[in-house]
């Protein structure tokens, strides 16, 4: 009886810890992407294939971006503390949008606040317009209405692309990702 | 925009408002805006409307709108923000939310700001409120808080 008993109760735990263990993120393999070269913050050219090997989340923002970019950059270092995560095996790629402001070492000096493996990329506008028609993205500078003092603010694609060592984009997160997700798809390139 | 006029109430009430959860984002240094929120609440039978924002922080204060289209992230500056009577509207990241344009000094964790936040029924409010690190506020970071 009392073997039955704890046959039933292993089971139960296999039971719910396979539940567990149940990965919510589909990885799929998209068509567009694919290696570019631009500028980093020391003027050096930067070529994303240098990352192979690692997973990739790359995402395109600007220093003055209020809210997406700098949450986003916080959810990542969140996702990367997180136990089962080999955070030397992850780069984050931050591509600016605002050439015209976000000078190398501007751009330098916001990222290093984060206290991530981080390579910030910039280049000209059209070097940039192509990598991000390249990532099949988009971003619109626009002003803030009558009278705003904040000059110009930037609309752009919100996603985080997340890149396997092979350096394909395996999945796009939403802006309104969890650091848990994030986690939980470099998880799954990484086991 | 410093917010003037209207009768000055200092904390964090008024007999026809509450305010709370008020925090201002820690940015990087050489970032020289950031963001303000709060949760306000209409005690009164009136729609109210928060019509100007502003700071001791900052050069000017701005009311913005955020939303996400199609993957791309949209922002506006609004006018106003309208609160139905008996209603809480949530400033908050991602959504509705504070500017505080041109900082004085750069702003660290800890450091305590004053909002002035003009109402068009209640005036103006001082709120006073904290800098907070950005990750220290989001949902799923609670767990890891110290």
């Amino acid at each position: 009886m009392r073997t039955k008993i704890q046959t039933l109760f292993f089971l139960t735990v296999v039971i719910l810890a396979a539940f567990r263990c149940e990965k919510k993120i589909e990885l799929s393999k998209f068509e567009f992407g694919g290696d570019f070269t631009l500028t980093d913050t020391d003027g050096k050219p930067f070529q994303l294939s240098s990352l192979k090997g690692n997973t990739v989340l790359l995402f395109f923002g600007y220093t003055t971006c209020p809210d997406v970019c700098p949450t986003t950059l916080s959810k990542i270092k969140q996702a990367l503390k997180q136990p089962g995560i080999d955070a030397n095996g992850v780069k984050t790629v931050f591509i600016s949008v605002d050439p015209e402001r976000d000078s190398k070492q501007k751009l330098k000096e916001y990222l290093a606040y984060f206290e991530i493996p981080i390579h910030g990329l910039t280049g000209t506008k059209k070097e940039i317009d192509a990598v991000v028609s390249q990532y099949k993205g988009a971003y619109m500078k626009k002003g803030v209405g009558a009278g705003s003092e904040i000059g110009y603010l930037i609309e752009h694609t919100s996603y985080v692309y997340l890149i396997d060592p092979a350096g394909d984009i395996r999945y796009l997160f939403a802006h309104d990702a969890t650091p848990d997700l994030i986690a939980e798809g470099i998880q799954a390139l990484q086991h | 925009m410093l917010v003037t006029g209207g009768c000055n109430q200092a904390g964090s009430s008024s007999s026809t408002l509450h305010l709370e959860k008020g925090w201002v984002m820690e940015v990087p240094e050489v970032q020289k805006i950031t963001g303000a929120f709060l949760t306000v609440e209409n005690r009164s039978s009136e729609t109210e409307f928060l019509i100007g924002v502003g700071s001791n922080a900052a050069k000017s204060g701005e009311i913005h709108s955020m939303t996400v289209e199609n993957g791309t992230m949209k922002m506006d500056k609004i006018d106003s923000i309208e609160i139905p009577p008996g209603e809480r509207v949530e400033l908050k990241q991602g959504g509705l939310h504070i500017m505080l344009i041109g900082l004085n000094n750069p702003l660290h964790a800890g450091d305590q700001v004053n909002l002035k936040l003009e109402f068009k029924n209640a005036g103006v409010i001082e709120f006073p409120v904290e800098v907070k690190k950005m990750d220290g506020m989001m949902d799923h970071s609670e767990h890891h808080n110290h």
